[in-house]
């Protein structure tokens, strides 16, 4: 109803112009004129103030407090429902908050709803895509995670340098870890820590990641020698991961990397 | 280290010296904005000649004109509101897809904001974001002269409705091509005008960025680290190239303030997190903050 309200005043002043006859009914058009504008006036700053209250929910989100944030978006969803862009952005908000959670299948539900509005070229399309296929990986939905990360290869490739490409990198090497692909993981350790950095000090997780990698090969190592290589390498991984990310913080993002610290110091 | 600046290093790309649109023109940026108020004043002299006549021929007593005062006059007030709202939808649906592009294809920007700036009649909103736009682009092509020219010109105009939201970002603007082309105080006004601007999370970290930037520029690296913690937390919010930078110019200045522990811890993340090109510039003590416009959430 209410988005059809100046469409009805147009039409009622139309009506009201044919009509009129008697002078002072003149006056109606004009009135009806002026309730038409405060109408208008009325519904962009509502528009107005609900995009800052969007932006806030988002900058919350940006500010890692994630449970807040998502209160937040959960509120203004069905506030927004008339507007697709601001839905979008709450929807953005939720995913992103819920994934940092570890509400992975919930985060997966939106980030399907956002995956379906999204042309497929955005930006923020493809970004989406990575964290639904890490969402997959962190599920043990593997063959579906596969599938979305063989997608995603060429997106990637053809960015090199791009958070795109890093976000690959980071969402092959959780699907690594979960596989048991630790010395797959370890021969590409290098190239893998040069495409993280554009994620800026998300890229201490990939280093913890790969911390985690060394470690699991040197525990299953014959070979002393081979095996205090490797836990040297973990320790080195660690050591850069915990220059960006302070070890706790590492451990509730990822549980395998829990015992890292106690490993390395020990 | 010496401290330089980054336009002396980054030559202009060719991209740039072909561009559709020319250096930016003052004198026709004033010819289209004097235009554009006469438009906008001839629309209010109709309207008021319009709501004139509807309620002064009845009360002249002239109610046999009814059609004129309830018909022809309101139905003239419309038809002047819908020419010059149509325009200026068109320019706000090209300015809505001028921000996706203008970083994937700066060539289709550049043509898009030719199109919209050659539009008339448009409102005045919608034509400051026009111009917006085109600083954007400009500073995107590292044309910093010009873009901090664009920059002042639509700041120099009242900032209202819809344009209002482009306030902070071009103030940012402005404040990183006094930087970056040497003009200090035109940097500071700028700086000290954002801190009396109320700004989002992402315009605020990007203000941090740009001072501390200015502090190393004018041999104030003390006030650069100090509360270094929190900037360093604050740095962490930041998108990553800007991350890089800020981490940069703060382990700069720890270095210069003789505290090398924490240089070395700094420049370790810096090494970690930023583009190998990127980082060798800010080893040469050339820092570029590279202000963004806020994005959406994702």
């Amino acid at each position: 109803m209410p988005t059809r309200l100046p469409l009805l005043i147009i039409g009622a002043l139309a009506v009201l112009l044919l009509l009129t006859t008697h002078p002072l009914l003149a006056l109606l058009p004009w009135i009806g004129l002026g309730v038409l504008v405060v109408v208008l006036a009325g519904r962009v700053q509502r528009r107005r103030l609900l995009h800052l209250r969007v932006t806030r929910s988002w900058e919350l989100a940006l500010l890692r407090e994630y449970r807040e944030a998502l209160r937040r978006a959960w509120t203004l969803l069905p506030m927004v429902r008339d507007q697709p862009e601001l839905h979008g952005r709450c929807v953005a908000v939720i995913a992103h908050a819920l994934d940092e959670l570890s509400g992975y299948e919930a985060a997966t539900v939106a980030f399907d709803y956002l995956l379906e509005r999204l042309p497929e070229d955005h930006p923020l399309a493809i970004r989406v895509r990575l964290q639904h296929a890490a969402a997959a990986v962190s599920q043990g939905h593997l063959a579906d995670a596969d599938e979305a990360l063989r997608k995603l290869r060429p997106l990637a490739e053809e960015r090199p340098g791009s958070p795109i490409s890093a976000g690959y990198a980071l969402a092959r090497l959780i699907q690594d870890v979960k596989t048991g692909h630790f010395a797959e993981a370890i021969e590409h350790s290098t190239q893998t820590a040069e495409q993280l950095r554009p994620l800026g000090v998300e890229a201490g997780y990939g280093h913890g990641l790969l911390a985690y990698c060394c470690d699991q090969v040197a525990r299953h190592l014959d070979d002393p020698d081979n095996a205090e290589r490797h836990r040297k390498a973990a320790a080195s991984w660690w050591r850069r991961a915990t220059i960006l990310i302070p070890p706790a913080a590492l451990a509730f993002r990822f549980n395998e990397l829990s015992g890292m610290q106690q490993e390395v110091q020990a | 280290m010496k401290f330089r600046r980054r336009a002396e290093i980054d030559p202009q790309d060719s991209f740039t010296c072909s561009s559709l649109t020319g250096p930016f023109d003052r004198k026709r940026f004033d010819r289209q904005r004097g235009l554009d108020r006469l438009i906008n004043q001839a629309f209010l002299i109709i309207a008021i000649l319009a709501i004139g006549l509807a309620l002064g021929l009845p009360l002249l007593g002239l109610s046999g004109m009814w059609v004129v005062s309830s018909l022809l006059a309101p139905l003239a007030l419309l038809g002047a509101w819908l020419v010059l709202t149509q325009t200026t939808a068109q320019v706000g649906r090209s300015l809505a897809m001028i921000a996706v592009i203008v970083e994937r294809d700066p060539g289709s920007a550049e043509q898009a904001i030719h199109k919209a700036l050659e539009r008339y009649p448009v409102m005045r909103w919608a034509r400051l974001l026009t111009y917006h736009r085109l600083a954007t682009l400009r500073h995107r092509q590292r044309r910093f002269e010009e873009a901090g020219e664009l920059c002042f010109a639509v700041l120099s105009e009242p900032l209202r409705g819809p344009a209002a939201s482009a306030r902070a970002h071009l103030l940012l603007m402005l404040a990183e091509c006094k930087l970056e082309t040497g003009d200090l105080p035109g940097a500071y006004h700028a700086l000290d005008t954002l801190f009396r601007t109320r700004l989002s999370l992402v315009e605020a970290l990007q203000r941090l960025a740009l001072q501390t930037r200015y502090e190393l520029m004018v041999n104030a690296p003390d006030a650069a680290i100090r509360a270094g913690q929190h900037k360093i937390e604050l740095a962490e919010l930041m998108p990553p190239p800007q991350c890089g930078a800020m981490h940069a110019m703060l382990a700069y200045a720890a270095q210069r303030t003789d505290q090398p522990r924490v240089a070395a811890w700094l420049w370790e993340r810096a090494r970690m997190i930023t583009p190998p090109g990127l980082l060798e510039q800010f080893e040469r003590g050339a820092f570029s903050v590279g202000v963004v416009e806020a994005t959406e959430p994702g």
